[in-house]
């Protein structure tokens, strides 16, 4: 316990400006985050996913998020409410220090149950300070991806993964009285990386992988099924369960609808974001990723940890290839990786002057906390700067009288008012809907599918399934346009526009809508408003005088 | 022992040599890049000079390099695409060789063991590229590679507490030495990967010494005289490069690039390769204990990695480095994990499996190289083929390795005749010019300058690019009004916008006839007309000597044809007129030549009467038959 204070208490500078940082701005959810905690709201109300409203996340998704609005509905009786936003910001926060603080037990544990004559002893209790700059710097580098299902999965991870590590080396968190329960750090690391890994398809994969490495590198024999193993196998099965369990509907909707959807993400590639401009340019991420990973091969004699590190980030890459978006979002857990590496090496290479003793890092606090902190306001330096940059986009569109979907938005629709926008990509779209406390207005609440059906059609490559399900779609689509209940609609010109053009929506949306001019989503593409497409133009239809 | 040693020695052969089968059956294909610098090598052994007479945006050295195939297929009478393909073949072979001696010199390390994984690997990755074969990056590798092992085993020895230190001969090291600053002086970014590679070894056993051996000084030595070999080329030459090829390239390639993420995902030839980085990544971290070149070997990955990010676009060729380091370091891990599972195993066990193992890799190769090769012969059984005789070489070609563009190099020029592509890339120009045999008929081989320029103008500042796009177009025009190509295509999307701007077609192509756009690959095609080509080249004195050693028998028509370049038709046509004429002015017709002439045409005409008579018959007989066919057919 006095280890995890001490920890907390030297990452608290940092912390408290993260938090600051993170509470301090409104309206800057992650546009997947936002999404989900509207999807989340529709479901409170009534709707069922995937058959009233489509996406493709795991329906745990929706019930946590749903947590920002169960939280004011228990404070009814209070006035005062709590915006969802601030309520999920709030949770994120508990589950970061939630992370750190059972990171440090876990390593607290291991590093004292590690025998004597362990070489990685000594690495292991020179690891407190390096893993706590490790997550100040990873929070920050992803700041403006708070939120996303990446960073979760690797707050719900580190704990793991240090635990891990430290059993292959021949520590044990198996308890006294019943090994397989083991201590109860065990079994809440277990069911923490449980939900991280339920969150999202390709997190079992990663755990796979890393296991897998772990047996390559330290042997197989060294593998414990401790409580860890237990208590997330039980999580990811009670998830299986449910999964199976869904109503009818649900079901099939899940499993035939968004999940072959899923799954072509891994497939196929969007030939509309081939362009220079069309996807983010993270070319200076993925260097320091290449470096890190090279100083981390040279410096793992040193400090044993880094290779399962190493393994982590490559593991990263694969996952922003395999998502195929380009987006920062699809990259957090190679930054995550990255920045522990960098972490650990940069201490490393802190030791080996003569004038820092050894001992004095770990036990000092001053030196650590205020090294933290001044990576935590260096990094507050740059965020601030990204967003002065990012201000500038719709500066720099106003001035070439492009007009910004917010302000269509705003100005032609009212708070409560439903909306329509189709665009297959969710960033034009949310957090502007959420902030402005707009509803979705269709089935879709972004529209990939639209464009992978439209695909999957022209290369005949159709199955029943989805033939059911894009009938259903369309017919879905003409009854929320025809209802004209959505004040506007906006149609994403370079990937939506054309599919609706040649579909039998268009005399519908004809008939109910007007098009009235073009819209843009203002962004230089780059953090915190990234996009993906070539242009983010939208055609503007307003609903027409009854 | 050696019998099992002569097994794995015949799999490596049967490895090496399956391939053959394929090159054998498609002597004519090549690709792009690699077919435009052979032609650029053509037109230095004719004794052009580079960037001068022809235009590039590389460094010459690939130019030099690709004179050797040039060589061989002078000396064996092959295409020269054929020849290539054994040239790139032999380097292979040349550089396995080397990484082979480099092995039996350290026969006491732990790598040693290693070494036929290593090897296999090196082999499979130059066996896995087909459109990419003998690219620059990969010839790099080649000649890189064998410095990477003995780099990797010099630095290692000179860790270990008791080294070995065995004797490399100086020849082999300074050899090695050559070849790897060759490969570097390729490309400049190469450097980058010999700079990378050597700093982390130097990290890890900092021995500064060690950048003085043979190998090493042969290196500094190789960049230096190839450094130097510029100021022996013309200052007209130079100012081309540096100040004309250079700012072209560096400003307008971004007109090329595409987003990262396509870069990594637009088909399997990209994510494979990144895929299979992140395995390697992962397995490497895992076994990084068991092997101190393991992190030398990740940085050549990650450096050759970067490198494809700097670049920015989308192009297979540009991930071979990458890919050949990865195969390096699989050989490595592969070879790590199976003596890790045989030292694993009960006492006897490992002895059998290595009694075992050989003979099933012979067994396993065979199979494999003679399913392959039966799948390349199989693939081509009834497609048709192109003989080679249409370019002086014996074979066939299989016709659907050879475009439209090609097809129509051959229908509408000689052997003698230039062509002129104006393009966005290097294909469909290259290779159907070097395929066709023909030479290029401006000092632009391929017309990329052009879409760089625009691209240019549209994002830099000032006039320089305007004057420049000016010079290029007006270059092209002057080429063709000099060289008078045969046949001039234009891209219609990307090239015909462009130069409209500058009224090239009326200026330049005044002599010219529009062929009509060859739609396949949306190029339009103008052919000089035949007029220009007679009333240049051949004049009466010309004709009368070459028809004369027809007349004589001194050469048969097609000999004579062939040897102009003249179409077999018009030399024909022209012994004909000589004949009917010496004929006509030898007899002793009163009415001289004109009455003899005025019967032939008579008799002529009497046989075409006679001839067409005998179509209308058979055109009769055919409506019968036709007739009849269907009223079997009703009554079925």
């Amino acid at each position: 316990m006095k280890k995890i204070v001490a920890a907390l208490s030297i990452a608290l500078p940092g912390l408290l400006i993260y938090a600051f940082d993170l509470f301090g701005h409104q309206g800057d959810l992650a546009a997947p985050v936002a999404l989900r905690l509207t999807a989340a709201q529709l479901m409170l109300s009534g709707l069922t996913p995937y058959v009233d409203f489509w996406d493709w996340s795991q329906p745990v998704n929706y019930w946590l998020c749903q947590f920002p609005y169960v939280t004011n509905g228990a404070l009814e009786g209070i006035p005062y409410y709590i915006p969802p936003e601030l309520s999920f910001k709030v949770m994120l926060f508990g589950l970061t220090l939630l992370s750190i603080a059972l990171t440090i037990r876990v390593l607290d544990i291991g590093a004292k149950n590690l025998p004597e004559e362990s070489p990685v002893k000594a690495q292991a209790e020179g690891l407190y300070v390096p893993l706590l700059t490790g997550f100040i710097a990873a929070l920050f580098c992803t700041r403006f991806e708070a939120g996303v299902l990446q960073q979760i999965f690797m707050l719900t991870l580190m704990p793991w993964l240090t635990m891990r590590w430290l059993t292959y080396q021949g520590a044990s968190f198996a308890g006294k009285a019943d090994i397989y329960l083991g201590t109860r750090t065990a079994l809440l690391a277990g069911l923490l990386l449980g939900l991280g890994l339920i969150l999202d398809l390709p997190h079992l994969p990663v755990l796979i992988v890393l296991e897998i490495f772990f047996a390559l590198a330290y042997g197989c024999r060294r593998f414990k099924f401790d409580g860890s193993v237990f208590s997330s196998s039980l999580v990811c099965l009670v998830d299986l369960i449910y999964l199976h369990g869904l109503p009818l509907s649900m079901n099939k909707a899940f499993w035939q609808w968004a999940m072959p959807i899923r799954m072509r993400q891994y497939t196929r590639f969007d030939a509309s974001i081939s362009a220079y401009v069309a996807s983010p340019d993270r070319r200076d991420a993925l260097y320091m990723m290449a470096l890190a990973l090279v100083v981390a091969l040279l410096l793992q004699v040193k400090q044993d940890f880094l290779r399962p590190l190493i393994a982590l980030t490559a593991l990263g890459l694969a996952l922003y290839v395999g998502e195929g978006d380009g987006l920062t979002g699809s990259l957090v857990v190679a930054l995550w990786g990255t920045s522990f590496i960098v972490s650990i090496c940069a201490w490393q290479l802190l030791r080996s002057i003569k004038w820092i003793n050894n001992n004095s890092i770990n036990n000092a606090m001053v030196l650590p906390a205020v090294a933290i902190a001044l990576v935590a306001l260096i990094f507050t330096n740059s965020l601030n700067r990204d967003r002065d940059v990012a201000r500038q986009g719709p500066t720099v569109f106003k001035e070439q009288a492009k007009t910004d979907i917010f302000d269509i938005v705003n100005n032609f629709s009212k708070t409560g008012d439903s909306v329509i926008v189709l665009c297959d990509y969710p960033m034009p779209i949310y957090p502007l809907l959420f902030d402005l406390d707009r509803q979705p207005g269709s089935y879709l609440l972004w529209s990939r599918p639209l464009r992978v059906l439209n695909a999957i059609n022209h290369f005949n490559a159709m199955t029943p399934a989805l033939s059911e399900f894009e009938k259903f779609l369309y017919n879905r689509l003409e009854s929320d346009i025809s209802r004209a209940q959505s004040p506007i609609i906006l149609i994403a010109k370079n990937s939506i526009a054309g599919i609706v053009e040649k579909s039998d929506l268009k005399k519908t949306l004809d008939a109910a809508y007007e098009r009235t001019g073009e819209c843009y989503y203002c962004s230089i593409n780059k953090e915190p408003a990234e996009y993906c497409g070539f242009e983010q133009a939208f055609d503007i239809y307003r609903r027409r005088a009854r | 022992m050696k019998a099992a040693k002569i097994s794995i020695g015949l799999a490596f052969a049967v490895f090496f040599l399956y391939r053959m089968v394929l090159w054998w059956i498609h002597p004519l294909r090549t690709w792009a890049d690699q077919s435009v610098y052979l032609a650029m090598s053509q037109l230095l052994l004719m004794g052009k000079t580079p960037y001068l007479d022809f235009f590039d945006f590389n460094p010459p050295l690939i130019i030099y390099l690709n004179t050797v195939p040039w060589l061989i297929a002078g000396l064996c009478n092959w295409p020269i695409t054929y020849a290539f393909i054994v040239f790139v073949y032999l380097l292979t072979a040349l550089s396995l060789w080397l990484c082979w001696l480099v092995f039996d010199r350290f026969k006491e390390t732990s790598e040693y063991k290693y070494r036929w994984f290593i090897l296999f690997a090196l082999l499979a990755f130059t066996q896995a590229h087909q459109s990419d074969f003998g690219q620059r990056e990969h010839i790099f590798v080649l000649l890189f590679v064998p410095y990477v092992i003995l780099r990797c085993f010099v630095y290692d020895d000179s860790g270990r507490p008791s080294a070995i230190h065995p004797k490399i001969s100086r020849s082999l090291s300074i050899g090695i030495g050559i070849l790897a600053g060759l490969g570097v002086c390729i490309k400049p970014h190469f450097l980058e990967v010999i700079v990378a590679f050597e700093i982390v070894w130097q990290l890890c056993r900092r021995n500064f010494k060690l950048l003085l051996n043979s190998e090493c000084l042969s290196v500094y030595a190789t960049i230096v005289l190839y450094l130097a070999h510029f100021a022996l080329l013309p200052r007209a030459a130079l100012d081309v490069l540096f100040k004309e090829a250079l700012p072209i390239y560096t400003n307008g390639v971004g007109g090329y690039a595409s987003s990262i993420i396509c870069g990594f995902t637009l088909d399997s030839a990209f994510f494979t390769p990144l895929y299979g980085l992140v395995a390697m990544l992962v397995v490497s971290s895992a076994l990084v204990r068991r092997s101190n070149w393991i992190p030398p070997l990740c940085a050549l990955v990650l450096i050759s990695f970067v490198i494809y990010l700097q670049a920015g676009t989308v192009w297979t060729y540009r991930m071979l480095p990458m890919q050949a380091f990865l195969d390096l370091l699989l050989g490595l891990d592969l070879g790590i994990i199976c003596y890790v599972l045989l030292d694993s195993l009960p006492e006897k066990a490992p002895d059998a499996i290595k009694f075992v193992c050989p003979y099933l890799l012979l067994l396993g190769v065979c199979a494999y190289g003679y399913r392959e090769a039966s799948a390349y012969i199989n693939d081509i059984k009834g497609t048709n083929k192109f003989s080679l005789s249409a370019l002086g070489y014996n074979g066939t070609n299989p016709e659907d390795d050879l475009d439209s563009v090609f097809y129509t190099i051959l229908k509408h020029t000689n052997k003698q005749d230039k062509v002129v592509l104006m393009g966005p890339a290097v294909l469909p120009g290259y290779p159907a010019i070097l395929q066709a045999g023909r030479l290029p008929g401006s000092r632009y081989l391929h017309g990329m300058i052009l879409p760089m320029l625009h691209y240019c103008r549209e994002h830099a500042l000032g006039k320089k690019f305007d004057d420049m796009e000016r010079q290029v177009v007006k270059n092209y025009g002057e080429d063709i009004l000099k060289n008078k190509p045969r046949l001039v295509f234009i891209s219609d999307e990307f090239i015909k916008p462009q130069i409209e701007n500058y009224e090239f077609i009326p200026t330049y192509l005044k002599d010219y006839d529009s062929l009509g756009s060859l739609h396949q690959v949306k190029y339009e095609v103008f052919k000089l007309r035949d007029s220009q080509l007679a009333q240049g080249a051949w004049t009466v004195d010309k004709r009368r000597q070459l028809v004369l050693k027809i007349l004589m028998d001194t050469l048969t028509v097609e000999q004579a044809a062939a040897q102009s370049g003249l179409p077999v038709e018009r030399v024909k046509e022209w012994v004909k007129r000589a004949d009917e004429a010496i004929g006509a002015a030898l007899t002793d017709n009163p009415g001289g030549g004109e009455t003899e002439l005025r019967s032939m045409v008579l008799e002529t005409m009497e046989k075409s009467h006679r001839q067409e008579q005998e179509i209308i018959e058979l055109k009769k007989e055919v409506t019968t038959l036709r007739t009849l066919n269907m009223g079997a057919g009703k009554s079925r």
